[in-house]
């Protein structure tokens, strides 16, 4: 196999409006290398992709319970849909109208420099279309309940947010079966905000050990627009999620705070890239990372100031803690700065648990492993505790304490 | 309750405590006075069992038990409690669930259920305002953004709460004005009993004011050399540490 078009098991060629697109995106994939630990973009992750056949297409759909989410997403099928709060409208690509086609033509097609998501660009079955009315302002979280089967699942979500608009979006890959060598997931979500719209996006990737999960996420931002986002990742047997920040629109901002774990043998790659586009916009990055056993976390953090964003402001920090003597983390920020009147710091370390800190817990009776399992979720829960819907932020305290206790 | 008998301790290739002697009764309060660098820290940290110093010679009887057997946390839930002279800063872990973790630890060593949620916030408000720290302090992290001063109240906001047989003070006057040397001083003196026995390490007689011990130890280059009463610590302020042949000059050697 050398070529990413090889994965599809048939090439794209329906009656939709955007099927053309998807040609196009096939065309590019037959000219598109399997990636390698050449590739700069893949290099400590390659060894993890184990692409070499041909991926059946993820299974058939049912219905699904809109009990569990507001929509629920099945290979990229809309299965399930609860009640919308008001300036809330869904379609899908297949039934969006001749005026929405042509969003999504441009969604699907612009897909940057990340040949995954034209893999799922070209591999779509359908997608979902989120749009926010201008001035809507959503005061209850938007659950978006990802699932996944075994083979290729290529969910597509497009989220427009017109001017204005407010809204907290929760984001959950699950997989519904036991994945196997044929099995990835290449969810994209593509999020446009217009001029002052404001998005709080929290996003959790699957958690199944066994999960093999090449995720994207972009976002457009135009003038005075706020992005909040946290991500959540735990490491799966391949697991990778790219964050793209166009800052477009002057006085945009944006804030990205995300913890990640792995344990076992484990595997996640975070990769995020600011593009400081217009000037007057903001960037804050903050990434926590707990590697521990024989697990390989990756964070490649880019932040490009264009030429003509100048009065930009970007901070990124990235703290990481090996566990382990056999754990692996590749941490890299890489800055590139093109005009001359910007603040932008950075900074990132991997360290290990702090013996004083150890010992100090363990001077007022705690035993070691207790005292190791306090520090190790206290690193990851100052991220945590700031996720601003309590429900989310209650249930990852006490999901991340079992795994650093061994439980789950 | 406590025989330490020719204590010899080292850290890296460097001897600090070289036949240390000292015994403590229940009931006793000691003050281990001494110029910079004659060890006492060093005492402190190797009672409570900091792997960082090693025990190369002699032996430290706790209530009959060998406590060099003993690891870090289990001589805590025997009843041994060290006030650090710099206390740690743990951001993330609140001091909430930092001491119900540490209660609930001793409690299952001595066989007893955890304790009770609405009992273990009343107790730990109370003892908050006993020591002067505002119980919104109690969800803050362990230490995190407080004062010199705050974070020694906190250590014996930790000890009210613990109560350790054999508490060890580690220059807990260090640092703090006069109101909080009182505060601080209220604290030990309440736990004082004829249980319980205390061992302060000072650099300065002022506490000795506020908390009067039953003996004062004079430590200097790894051994005591001269033991007495409350009055040994008037004479040495008065006097300073010259005319017991200790050269204060070269003390940080």
């Amino acid at each position: 196999m050398t070529n990413l078009s090889e994965l599809i098991a048939a090439p794209p060629g329906g009656a939709q409006p955007w099927s053309q697109t998807q040609v196009a995106l096939y065309k590019k994939l037959t000219q598109t290398p399997l990636p390698t630990r050449k590739t700069e973009d893949w290099r400590y992750s390659a060894r993890y992709l184990n692409l070499g056949q041909t991926l059946p297409l993820a299974g058939t759909t049912n219905e699904g319970n809109a009990a569990e989410a507001e929509l629920l997403v099945r290979n990229g099928r809309l299965v399930a849909q609860g009640q919308l709060p008001a300036g809330v409208s869904v379609t899908t690509f297949s039934q969006a109208g001749p005026g929405q086609s042509n969003v999504v033509e441009q969604a699907l097609s612009h897909s940057l420099n990340l040949p995954f998501a034209w893999l799922n660009g070209a591999a779509a079955v359908d997608g979902l279309l989120i749009r926010v009315a201008a001035n809507s302002v959503i005061e209850q979280p938007l659950r978006l309940h990802l699932q996944a089967s075994k083979g290729l699942s290529s969910p597509r979500v497009l989220l427009i947010m017109e001017r204005n608009a407010s809204l907290t979006l929760v984001e959950q890959l699950t997989l519904l079966d036991e994945p196997d060598q044929t099995s990835l997931c290449t969810a994209v979500l593509d999020i446009e905000l217009h001029d002052n719209a404001q998005l709080t996006h929290i996003k959790q990737t699957a958690t199944t050990a066994s999960a093999r999960q090449i995720l994207a996420t972009t976002v457009r931002m135009q003038r005075d627009s706020k992005l909040l986002a946290y991500g959540l990742h735990t490491g799966t047997a391949l697991g990778r999620h790219d964050l793209h920040v166009h800052l477009l629109g002057r006085g945009a901002e944006c804030e990205l705070n995300g913890v990640c774990l792995t344990q076992g043998t484990g595997h996640f790659d975070i990769h995020t890239s600011i593009e400081h586009v217009a000037p007057n916009c903001q960037s804050n990055e903050t990434y926590r990372c707990i590697a521990d056993d024989q697990s390989h976390l990756v964070f490649n953090g880019r932040i490009h100031i264009h030429r003509d964003a100048q009065k930009t402001s970007g901070a990124m920090s990235n703290k990481n803690l090996l566990l382990s003597s056999q754990a692996e983390i590749d941490a890299k920020p890489e800055l590139e700065i093109y005009a001359d009147d910007v603040k932008c710091a950075h900074g990132t370390t991997i360290g290990k648990l702090n013996p004083k800190e150890l010992y100090y817990l363990q001077t007022r009776g705690i035993g070691y492993r207790d005292a190791r399992q306090m520090l190790t979720l206290g690193f990851l829960l100052e991220l945590v505790r700031a996720i601003p819907v309590e429900d989310i932020a209650d249930r990852w305290e006490a999901w991340l304490a079992e795994r650093l206790r061994g439980e789950a | 309750m406590l025989q330490i008998k020719d204590l010899h301790a080292s850290v890296g290739d460097k001897t600090i405590l070289r036949g240390l002697n000292l015994e403590v009764k229940p009931g006793e309060v000691h003050a281990i006075m001494g110029p910079n660098g004659s060890g006492k820290s060093t005492l402190s940290q190797v009672l409570a069992g900091n792997e960082a110093f090693e025990v190369t010679g002699g032996s430290m009887l706790y209530e009959g038990k060998d406590l060099s057997e003993l690891s870090i946390e289990e001589r805590a839930r025997e009843g041994i409690f060290l006030a650090f002279q710099y206390p740690v800063e743990i951001p993330g872990v609140s001091n909430l669930q930092f001491l119900r973790t540490a209660i609930n630890s001793i409690r299952q060593h001595r066989g007893e259920g955890e304790i009770n949620a609405a009992e273990f916030m009343k107790q730990a408000k109370e003892k908050c305002l006993e020591v002067k720290l505002d119980p919104s302090f109690l969800k803050r992290g362990v230490n995190e953004g407080f004062s010199g001063g705050e974070k020694k109240r906190n250590e014996i906001m930790q000890m009210l709460m613990l109560e350790p047989k054999l508490a060890i003070l580690d220059e807990t006057d260090s640092g703090l004005d006069i109101d909080a040397l009182k505060t601080v001083a209220d604290g030990v003196n309440a736990l004082r009993s004829p249980e319980r026995a205390v061992v302060m390490v000072t650099h300065y007689q002022r506490l000795l004011d506020y908390i009067v011990p039953d003996y004062v130890h004079v430590l200097a280059k790894g051994q005591i050399i001269k033991s007495g009463g409350k009055e040994l610590a008037l004479e040495l302020e008065q006097k300073g540490y010259g005319w017991l042949g200790i050269d204060d000059s070269h003390a940080n050697e």
